[in-house]
């Protein structure tokens, strides 16, 4: 039903975009999820891959995890807290706005984020769509 | 053993065996439930650390995947863990891994896509240990139950021994003490029970025999004492009795005889045969055989004749046939005979004193004129019979008179005496009878062969009446006599009365003639 709701308004949907300069042109879901959860830090095709993730709290990181994983903020911020120790797998980094995340877009050419649609730049390239 | 020992020890015993057979089923039934409830207890921690041991799989982080499988190890239940990482084929594994069937598996999920399976956690639960532990609790429940049946064993055998083992033991001991000795001291049996039940009611009944009996014991004492005094008195009457009294068995053996009896026969006469006894058996043994069932005859009596050394007993002996009532069957009763004795010498005696007496003169010892005549007759028959020679004497006495008048009856007494005495001493070897006829008159019978005998006799008898009679030592009489005397010839016949009077006539002619002393006539 959700996403339904944002297929009819395709500013509010959300899409992972890339550097414009990378390698990478598209994604599968279950790349993104070894990517964003920590599997792997590197793009398929070998590049590193430095995802960033939206401050806790914001509706973007809700709905982001909702339609990646099913899962809810608490409980992505509970499989993070358990992997505290191990050192194993490191948590994407955090932006506190949307602004800062486009910032890191423009800077980083291994950068990987999800942005509102309404919101991609020509700098931007999308990776993957939500359905 | 005794009762309430035997009765506490089989209800612990069954008991025990009953808790033995429990025990050992809930110990099976326990271990079993228990093996079950740690291998869910084990799954249940496999099941807890599968979430981990995704997460650990998916970012193939063996640090954090030995963490978990370090983390189930350390349990006891668990032998040893494994978590498989598929798409790297890396398996990190801790404890000791040992082949079992018991083996839990749980395929591990990509925490993020359901359906992707990315790994394996292999559990091995500890079984020994789980079997210990499961047999230890199931292994303290058996003993548990089996001591509880301990206890209640005990407990109901302290229950029964007070309640049944006690009063029964209680109601034993008084019928035990009971003296069946004394019948009269028996008194009713009080254990002090006194709850209306079985136990109550043993004890009433007991109490009832033990009256019926006691009664049943008195009557049969009062019966018995009755019995012997009634033995004592027959036994008095038998004993004492004046009657000789014998049983003689059906051979005719003594088999029973009083004192009266022994002392007629002599104290060891049990077991001789009664007829042998006497002179002639054969007679009393007729006698006795008259008395048998089929003849009819019930009792016979005969006197015989018992010598005993010297001396002569008259016995009247009474036969009676009687049947041994003792004995039941026909076949074995026996014809017994009773015989009853008694002592009839003095009676004999008495009788034949008086019969004496009756046939002879007081005075002289001479049959009298009646008995005389008796004889005489007699004799008579008798001289005919066998064909002799009769001769009837009629002897008066000479000078009688004058010495009764001169001296006196006694002296006339003496002289009779004297005279008695010499005609007896001589006729006595002849076969003869002598009687006193009168006053001074004597009769002699005599039965003869030669007829020249007689005048020899005749002048004998009055040689011997003529002898002179010393009557004292200043004084001696003599008398004289006139005899006459009538033969009668072997076939001739004549009365007594007849013979009598023709003495009697020749006897006064005789006396006539004073030169003449004896007159012999044939008849």
């Amino acid at each position: 039903m959700a996403a339904k709701a944002y297929m009819t308004d395709k500013s509010d949907q959300l899409v992972v975009v890339v550097h414009g300069t990378s390698s990478t042109e598209a994604l599968s879901k279950k790349e993104l999820i070894d990517i964003y959860m920590g599997r792997f830090k590197n793009f398929p095709n070998g590049s590193t891959a430095t995802p960033i993730d939206y401050f806790k709290g914001s509706n973007q990181r809700k709905a982001f995890y909702q339609l990646l994983v099913g899962k809810s903020e608490r409980k992505i911020d509970a499989y993070w807290s358990r992997l505290l120790f191990s050192g194993r797998a490191t948590r994407p980094n955090k932006a506190t706005s949307v602004a800062e995340i486009q910032q890191e877009l423009q800077q980083n050419p291994s950068a990987i984020a999800y942005i509102n649609a309404a919101n991609v730049t020509e700098e931007m390239k999308i990776v993957y769509q939500f359905d | 053993m005794k009762l309430s020992v035997r009765i506490s020890l089989v209800i612990f015993l069954l008991s025990l065996a009953i808790s033995t057979v429990f025990a050992s089923f809930n110990y099976y039934y326990q271990l079993k439930a228990a093996t079950q409830q740690y291998q869910e207890l084990t799954t249940q921690l496999a099941t807890s650390a599968v979430n981990t041991a995704g997460i650990a799989a998916y970012l193939i982080d063996t640090e954090l995947a030995q963490e978990v499988v370090d983390g189930l190890t350390a349990n006891d239940l668990i032998a040893s863990a494994s978590i498989t990482i598929s798409s790297e084929e890396l398996t990190i594994s801790a404890g000791e891994s040992k082949a079992s069937r018991q083996k839990i598996e749980a395929v591990i999920r990509n925490p993020f896509i359901e359906d992707d399976i990315i790994g394996l956690l292999e559990v091995l639960p500890n079984v020994e240990f789980i079997e210990l532990q499961a047999s230890s609790a199931s292994l303290e429940n058996a003993y548990l139950l089996m001591g509880l049946s301990f206890i209640i064993a005990v407990a109901v055998g302290l229950y029964v021994r007070m309640k049944l083992t006690y009063p029964l033991k209680a109601l034993a001991d008084a019928v035990s003490l009971i003296d069946t000795d004394k019948p009269e001291a028996i008194t009713p049996i009080n254990t002090g029970y006194k709850h209306n039940d079985e136990i109550m009611a043993l004890s009433q009944k007991t109490n009832s025999l033990i009256s019926a009996l006691k009664i049943q014991f008195l009557s049969e004492r009062e019966l018995r004492e009755a019995t012997e005094e009634l033995q004592k008195r027959f036994r008095l009457l038998f004993e004492q009795a004046t009657a000789g009294i014998g049983l003689l068995d059906s051979q005719g053996k003594i088999s029973i005889a009083n004192p009266a009896f022994q002392s007629l026969f002599g104290s060891d006469v049990e077991g001789l045969n009664f007829a042998n006894l006497f002179e002639s058996p054969k007679l009393v043994k007729k006698q006795i055989s008259l008395l048998s069932a089929s003849s009819g005859v019930s009792q016979v009596n005969i006197d015989l004749v018992l010598l005993n050394g010297t001396e002569k007993r008259y016995l009247h002996c009474l036969f009676s046939s009687i049947q041994d009532t003792r004995l039941n069957t026909r076949a074995e009763s026996e014809q017994l005979v009773e015989v009853i004795v008694y002592d009839v010498t003095d009676r004999k005696k008495q009788e034949a004193k008086a019969r004496y007496e009756a046939d002879h003169d007081s005075l002289t010892g001479l049959l009298n004129r009646r008995s005389g005549a008796q004889k005489l007759n007699e004799l008579l028959l008798k001289q005919h019979n066998e064909k002799q020679l009769f001769a009837l004497m009629m002897i008066d006495l000479d000078k009688f008179k004058p010495i009764n008048d001169t001296h006196g009856h006694d002296t006339g007494d003496l002289v009779l005496q004297n005279i008695s005495r010499q005609v007896q001493e001589l006729s006595h070897k002849y076969e003869s009878v002598i009687a006193r006829w009168g006053g001074d008159e004597f009769v002699v019978g005599l039965a003869f062969k030669d007829a020249e005998f007689l005048p020899i006799f005749t002048e004998e008898l009055i040689e011997k009446i003529s002898t002179e009679i010393e009557v004292n030592s200043e004084l001696s009489v003599q008398v004289g006599a006139s005899v006459g005397v009538i033969v009668l010839r072997a076939e001739q016949e004549a009365s007594l009365d007849m013979l009598i009077s023709k003495a009697d006539d020749l006897m006064y002619e005789t006396k006539k003639q004073k030169a003449k002393r004896y007159t012999i006539v044939d008849f």
